[in-house]
């Protein structure tokens, strides 16, 4: 299942890459009247990855995933998948499922009913129906709610069950539209390791995943490569700690993670705010400063420090020694910052932020 | 909270139904007309094993599940053009279409429909006009039941127009992308969800035909139940305790269908 397209492409035609790509998006762009909402956005997922739009809201990255669902037609491009343009299919035509924002169950089906509804309209025999609704209920670990209705859930019951819902019909991608947003952040941080356990459950199928998200630490713990969306437009495509560690953009780097931009003989760049050290001393190399702000987090303390040459920069400290008095009380001290150069990146002016 | 309006249904409401359910017991003295105050089954007796009576209450019956049945096939694509469909400023425009009726008097329109159906009205006019035989509906039936069905269909639109457009798009977008096409989506999500708001709606039409005594009056030649309570509360007759008893047919029929419309989740939508 993880090539099934080479079986009917022609090796000399087709080289084995291009099989492999579950999802390929080829100049899409969408507008709703005025608005350009996808604005020429090239997109490659390899089969069976986790790949996550990253994006604050209005970037895209939903109306991206709802493009790859078949729910709305690009104006422009062509959208495949496994190979297959799909740009001008049905839904129902698409081997792609969906977990909605709001799950979408159906609320006058048992939640048996709901799981089995897919395979019901593709007239799967019943026998058959009942042994995989029951084995994707065991995956999602709520193998004995099968008889309760939607309404009878809690949150992160329905959650399950919306993504037991569309894993049940082993799509080729599953679409997953900020699937954990309404949950409450100790419920989200469990599903997010639930998540990544039911895709590696399902590898055996070889199921690719696309997550929206807004949410950046999100995107850095579950994805294998993420893609970070600004204004229709895909700003950095790249592995988790790539996009972390260098970013590509001003977006990006204020973006994922704290906007840490200095800039100095005309050129701008970035360091992560955890890898400077600061100095209470002002003899030495760095850059020299006073403490504006002191923010304790408990685990670290976060400082911005006003730079003399202009510019301010964020600085993580854990809490080693430090206790949450004489971190507050550091506040308008003179420090000096040093950073090893490897560690900071030039990034590109674009991004218009 | 629930102790001031829970009294006020005691009585105002209740009372004058158990006011009326006693009075079905008494009877009226054949010679002078007066009301007896003794307990007699003589009313019930006579609804129960008086074919007469038996095949007005399953005319009544009978022609409020067809109206019933009628305003729904109706209603259905109507309400769901509006709430689906529509563009914001025609489901405007549909919804005040659907409301004038409802400003005008009913009797004006009762009277409207005579002079449509006619042997010389509006519709044998227009028949003529384009060819086709002429009908003589009037004071048949089939009048009544076209009244019935026209002046209780806003009635049946509003709650199922309700009910389709709760419906969120999402539930539409996840039976598609699980699969089912147009129909299947059609069939299995939205007619569904849609049920509650047709049961609701049916409560009025069913209800509201079963108690109407004008229309039959006007349009109609035969009795209803509704004229024969008229009957027997103003009439010549004025025998108020068997207007009495006949009314609690209506009432249990009403009963039972409620209990129905509840199965349906008919409550749950109003």
């Amino acid at each position: 299942m993880a090539t099934p397209a080479l079986a009917d492409s022609e090796p000399a035609a087709h080289p084995v890459p291009a099989a492999e790509l579950d999802v390929r998006l080829d100049g899409i762009r969408k507008t709703y009247g005025d608005v350009v909402a996808v604005d020429r956005v090239d997109l490659e997922i390899p089969a069976g990855e986790f790949f996550t739009l990253l994006g604050p809201s209005g970037s895209g990255k939903t109306t991206t995933l709802r493009l790859i669902a078949g729910f709305e037609r690009p104006d422009e491009g062509h959208i495949e998948l496994a190979g297959a343009d799909v740009t001008n299919r049905a839904p129902y035509e698409r081997d792609v499922n969906t977990v909605f924002q709001d799950y979408a169950l159906f609320p006058h089906m048992t939640v048996a009913e709901n799981v089995a509804y897919g395979l019901r309209v593709k007239r799967v025999p019943r026998a058959e129906r009942k042994r995989r609704v029951e084995e994707i209920l065991k995956v999602v670990r709520l193998p004995e709610l099968g008889d309760r209705k939607p309404v009878q859930l809690s949150g992160g019951q329905r959650q399950r069950i919306a993504l037991a819902r569309s894993l049940v019909n082993t799509p080729k991608v599953l679409l997953l539209d900020e699937p954990l947003g309404a949950l409450d952040l100790k419920l989200r941080q469990e599903m997010q390791i639930e998540l990544k356990r039911i895709q590696r459950e399902v590898s055996d199928v070889g199921i690719t995943f696309v997550y929206v998200t807004h949410d950046q630490e999100e995107a850095l713990t579950m994805s294998d490569r993420l893609a970070v969306f600004n204004k229709g437009r895909i700003e950095q495509i790249g592995a988790p700690a790539e996009v972390y560690e260098c970013p590509a953009t001003e977006f990006v780097a204020g973006f994922v993670g704290v906007s840490n931009v200095l800039e100095r003989d005309g050129k701008k760049f970035t360091v992560r705010p955890e890898k400077i050290r600061m100095q209470f001393d002002e003899a030495g190399d760095g850059e020299l400063g006073r403490i504006r702000d002191v923010v304790y987090v408990g685990m670290f303390t976060r400082y911005i420090v006003e730079l003399d040459s202009g510019g301010e920069l964020t600085v993580v400290r854990q809490n080693l020694e430090t206790s949450s008095q004489e971190a507050l009380e550091s506040r308008g001290k003179r420090v000096r910052l040093e950073w090893r150069p490897e560690h900071t990146f030039e990034i590109e002016r674009g991004g218009n932020e | 909270m629930l102790g001031p309006p829970l009294a006020w249904m005691l009585i105002f409401y209740l009372a004058a139904l158990a006011v009326l359910f006693v009075s079905a017991f008494w009877s009226i003295d054949a010679f002078t007309g007066k009301l007896t105050h003794a307990w007699t089954l003589t009313n019930f007796d006579t609804i129960l094993h008086s074919s007469t009576y038996h095949q007005i209450a399953f005319r009544t019956i009978w022609m409020a599940v067809a109206v019933t049945l009628t305003d729904a096939l109706i209603a259905f694509p109507f309400a769901y053009y509006m709430a689906r469909v529509a563009p914001p400023r025609m489901r405007t425009i549909l919804f005040v279409l659907v409301l004038l009726p409802l400003w005008s008097s009913y009797l004006a329109r009762i009277y409207a429909w005579r002079l449509i159906l006619n042997q010389d009205g509006a519709l044998n006019w227009s028949l003529a006009k384009v060819g086709l035989p002429e009908q003589s509906w009037a004071f048949t039936n089939t009048a009544m039941w076209i009244v019935f069905s026209y002046i209780w269909l806003p009635f049946m639109i509003l709650p199922v127009y309700a009910a389709l457009e709760r419906i969120p798009d999402s539930f539409i977008e996840a039976s598609r992308d699980l699969g089912g096409r147009n129909w299947t989506t059609f069939r299995r999500v939205i007619v569904p969800l849609a049920l509650p708001g047709l049961a609701a709606g049916s409560i009025f039409t069913f209800s509201l035909t079963l108690g109407d005594y004008i229309t039959p009056t006007l349009v109609g030649n035969v009795d209803f139940i509704g004229n024969v309570i008229y009957r027997n509360v103003l009439g010549l007759t004025n025998n108020l305790p068997f207007a009495a008893a006949y009314a609690t047919v209506p009432l249990i029929v009403m009963a039972v269908y409620l209990t129905l419309a509840k199965r349906l989740g008919a409550f749950e939508a109003l």
